[in-house]
């Protein structure tokens, strides 16, 4: 139904046309969900952009052939294809706000499309929206089709952006990444609609992601992507419980799982931007390279059956690779031997934000015990006061109710804290682009953190100790001159690590530090922040709403929902066998890849 | 240096403004130096036309044009630069402390007195104001270092509030940095794009502002060669002698201009790299 064939695009670059993506083929059927998979920088997005004939501003297609039931797409006008793109093509973007217009309400945006492309009448158009609206699963559509998109929810917009894409009838839709920042559960219905959808409408559909573990759940066919070729593809369930390519084996080994422990392993390096011809794009990176690999790039060739591909020079020699054990990972600390007092204790803490008629009270009496080098999790969705009561211990929040107490002492409940309460809770946030001062270079931006907690240190010790975290987080000292946009989402991430460790800190607080970020990255960010956990011996609060890395991580879990604790304790307790329904239905949103082979060689 | 780099290589208009600047600039701080008579000498006939001793010719005194030109651009110069520097001096503590604190008291007391000194007129509070305090320079900078001071203020705090909810803001009070800290460490440096943009626009308004002034014969007096008051007194000459009042305004206009392009230029540029 659609076929691409030999797909190239370029960038032009002062130094001639930059490769992007390199002779992609892919067939996507009625009915079927093709997953496409591949960390930043793979090119996916750009690939499936081209594909459908679109290609942002400075990109140039140097090759391929698409074909939509028939239809060439590069060799019609433009007018054409814009019809296509109208009635036969659709596009769900990663920011459902982005795609729908925030002046018009929701049914207004809707029928607005199936007035103009299926020429229906103002009364057919709004009584089809609201079955789209119903066939989506939204809520009250006669209510939501009033609405503004400023007053629903992500997971809400998401939803029309999806019905809007289905508007036209459409025989190809587009999916990239539409689940990213939603919550764990409402991501799991979404999914789960969506294949309903397909399948019963038959369209065919090309599903672009990170995330391998939804990928498992959404797609039939997978294609994972590296340096803007594919190295491997094949059936889903196949790829993902005997992966022949090392890369897929990597984004495997770095994914954790909430199912059973796991030691997720990072990969070091980072992706090349661009096609590489001459050698193996992934040689550098890879575990069973061998000379060979960089004398030539592979072939894309069969192995197995004809639709399973790899382009591996050592795949047929490597066979299915297993999963690696996860090594430069200690193992957890059983049990943290008893102290007298816990290093933290919060009890019943009561926490509001907002002014006026917007107050909300995001914490409602949660309490919790933080022991001296513990790591404990707060897991929660979004709403549920997690990132507030971080927060709260860190002096950003007053607190209302109940109280914080460190090694015993409370904290002052408006947020005054003494130097040494503050040196000794530190925390990490979320996003390093934004918890980064963009004027301050990285020695400034951990020097500062010497300064004020350290002041012990004369000049001199100061720039050994620089030096030294630095080495610590594996940053290379050189780039301690550098601005946080001359540098990539980890290392800045490691950045925001060092400056909360440096300050020799009894607590470290980690709000949501690698949401959103790659699966590798993700996996080595949490390898570090155990790691220095371990050489300082300090307590970490690991704030998140991913249960797969927090049972990788923590040694006491607290699950907490609307401001409220819901249920706390040891992690193989917790997720074997869950006593408040609410832990149940976080876990069972819970995607994993599913596999033989993961079973049989979990650690 | 790169910055200094950047503007010059910057685009067509950026270049002429460069250029405009820099000549009118040079007329106007080193005009006295090279001025081929005396600015208040009654060396010539009156109203000549232009001669090769007087190469834009006299004015209604016997003066020569080109040296009183050359001459009068140092005081409007120098007093809107003073001018500029007060409304700095008050609309960046008061812009970066509105912004942060966003909402509360101080901001709505600031933000109002601001929205009021705007809503009048600037050259009637001006004119009212000279007239209770008097003609000097000294009052003529600080009034009009006032009557700019609100628009900046307003810029700075919307560049301050789009700031003042990142998270690098909340580390730093996690960290327990003073409010003065962090105004001064943490977002003053992010805002300089707009702080510098806002500098060139109000150093031209203010050059144009002073210039009114002494046109209106509120500012410097007569023997004087102020561009603006050459303006006002070559005014009844323009049949006869147009150059008396024209060579001023373009002097006027050309620095202007040139100030206008450059400031667009700089503006541009640093909002493109200068913050993240």
């Amino acid at each position: 139904m659609f076929q691409l064939k030999d797909l190239s695009v370029a960038y032009r670059s002062p130094t001639g046309p930059l490769p992007v993506v390199g002779a992609l083929a892919l067939g996507a059927m009625q009915g079927r969900v093709v997953g496409i998979a591949g960390e930043s920088g793979s090119g996916k997005t750009t690939a499936v952009l081209a594909a459908i004939g679109f290609l942002p501003a400075g990109a140039v297609r140097t090759g391929g052939a698409a074909i939509l039931e028939g239809t060439s797409l590069f060799e019609i006008g433009p007018a054409a294809r814009r019809r296509l793109w109208a009635t036969r093509i659709s596009y769900v973007a990663q920011d459902a706000a982005s795609s729908l217009n925030p002046a018009y309400r929701l049914g207004a945006q809707i029928r607005e499309l199936l007035q103009v492309n299926r020429g229906m009448s103002r009364a057919e158009a709004h009584a089809e929206a609201l079955a789209l609206f119903a066939a989506v699963r939204l809520p009250e559509p006669q209510r939501i089709a009033q609405r503004y998109p400023h007053e629903c929810s992500g997971g809400q917009l998401q939803r029309a952006a999806i019905a809007l894409a289905l508007a036209c009838e459409p025989r190809l839709i587009v999916f990239d990444e539409p689940t990213t920042g939603l919550d764990v559960t409402t991501q799991a219905e979404l999914v789960e609609m969506l294949g309903r959808l397909i399948r019963e409408r038959d369209i065919a559909a090309l599903y672009i992601s990170h995330d391998l573990a939804l990928l498992g759940q959404v797609s039939d066919q997978l294609l994972i992507m590296y340096a803007g070729e594919v190295v491997e593809q094949g059936p889903t369930n196949e790829i993902l419980s005997a992966p022949r390519h090392p890369y897929t084996r990597a984004l495997l080994d770095a994914l954790p799982s909430a199912r059973r422990l796991t030691r997720p392993v990072g990969l070091a390096g980072v992706p090349p931007g661009r096609v590489i011809t001459g050698s193996c794009a992934f040689a550098p990176r890879c575990p069973h390279a061998v000379p060979a690999c960089l004398e030539r790039n592979p072939e894309l060739l069969s192995i197995g059956s004809v639709v399973n591909r790899v382009r591996c020079l050592r795949a047929y020699e490597l066979g299915p690779l297993v999963r690696r054990a996860g090594d430069a990972l200690a193992d957890r600390v059983g049990h943290v031997a008893e102290a007298t007092q816990p290093l933290v204790s919060i009890a019943d803490l009561r926490c509001s934000y907002g002014q006026g008629a917007a107050r909300v009270e995001a914490v409602s009496g949660v309490s919790l015990d933080i022991a001296a080098g513990e790591t404990v999790a707060l897991v929660g969705e979004s709403g549920s006061g997690k990132s507030t009561i971080g927060r709260a211990l860190v002096g950003l929040v007053a607190i209302e109710g109940g109280e914080i107490s460190l090694d015993g002492a409370p904290l002052d409940a408006s947020g005054k804290r003494t130097r040494a309460q503050r040196q000794a809770i530190q925390i990490i946030f979320q996003n390093p682009d934004s918890s980064l001062n963009p004027r301050h270079t990285v020695r400034q931006l951990v020097g500062r953190s010497l300064e004020l907690f350290r002041p012990e240190l004369s000049g001199a010790e100061r720039r050994a100790e620089l030096d030294q975290i630095l080495g610590d987080v594996r940053l290379d000292p050189m780039l301690s001159g550098r601005y946080p946009s001359q540098l990539s989402g980890g290392q800045k991430q490691r950045v925001a690590i060092a400056r909360a460790f440096v300050a020799r800190p009894r607590l470290v607080i980690c709000d949501e530090i690698v949401s959103g970020q790659d699966v590798s990255v993700q996996a080595t960010i949490l390898e570090l922040v155990r790691t220095m956990q371990q050489q300082y011996g300090t307590a970490l609060l690991f704030i998140s709403h991913d249960l797969a890395v927090v049972r990788s991580i923590a040694q006491r879990v607290y699950v907490v929902r609307s401001g409220r604790n819901v249920e706390s304790g040891p992690p193989e307790q917790l997720f074997e066998e869950p006593r408040a329904a609410y832990t149940r239905a976080l876990l069972a949103a819970v995607m994993e890849p599913a596999g033989a082979i993961e079973a049989a060689h979990a650690s | 240096m790169s910055l200094a780099r950047r503007v010059v290589g910057g685009g067509l208009a950026g270049n002429i403004g460069l250029v405009l600047v820099l000549v009118g600039g040079a007329v106007a701080v080193a005009g006295p130096l090279v001025a081929p008579h005396s600015p208040y000498a009654l060396k010539g006939v009156p109203l000549e036309s232009p001669t090769p001793e007087f190469l834009l010719g006299t004015d209604q005194l016997g003066r020569d044009v080109l040296s009183r030109v050359l001459s009068g651009g140092g005081s409007v110069l120098l007093l809107a630069a003073l001018a500029v520097l007060v409304t700095f001096a008050i609309a960046v503590p008061l812009g970066l402390l509105a912004g942060y604190r966003g909402g509360g008291m101080f901001d709505g007391a600031t933000s109002r007195l601001a929205d009021v000194i705007m809503s009048l007129p600037p050259l009637v509070l001006v004119l009212i104001l000279v007239i209770v305090l008097g003609t000097s320079s000294t009052s003529i900078v600080l009034l009009t270092g006032l009557v700019t001071a609100p628009r900046v203020y307003r810029v700075l705090r919307g560049a301050t509030q789009a700031l003042a909810e990142q998270d690098f803001v909340l580390a730093a009070r996690a960290r327990g940095e003073r409010t003065g800290a962090i105004l001064i460490r943490e977002l003053l440096p992010n805002i300089t794009g707009p702080l510098l943009t806002e500098a060139g626009t109000r150093l031209n308004y203010s050059i144009i502002f002073i210039a009114t002034l002494n046109f209106l014969g509120l500012g410097v007096q007569p023997p004087s060669s102020d561009w603006g008051l050459m303006v006002s007194e070559g005014r009844v000459y323009l049949g006869q002698a147009p150059l008396i009042a024209i060579a001023p305004a373009c002097a006027i206009g050309v620095l202007t201009i040139g100030i206008n392009l450059l400031s667009d230029r700089l503006g541009v540029h640093l909002s493109r790299t200068g913050t993240a």
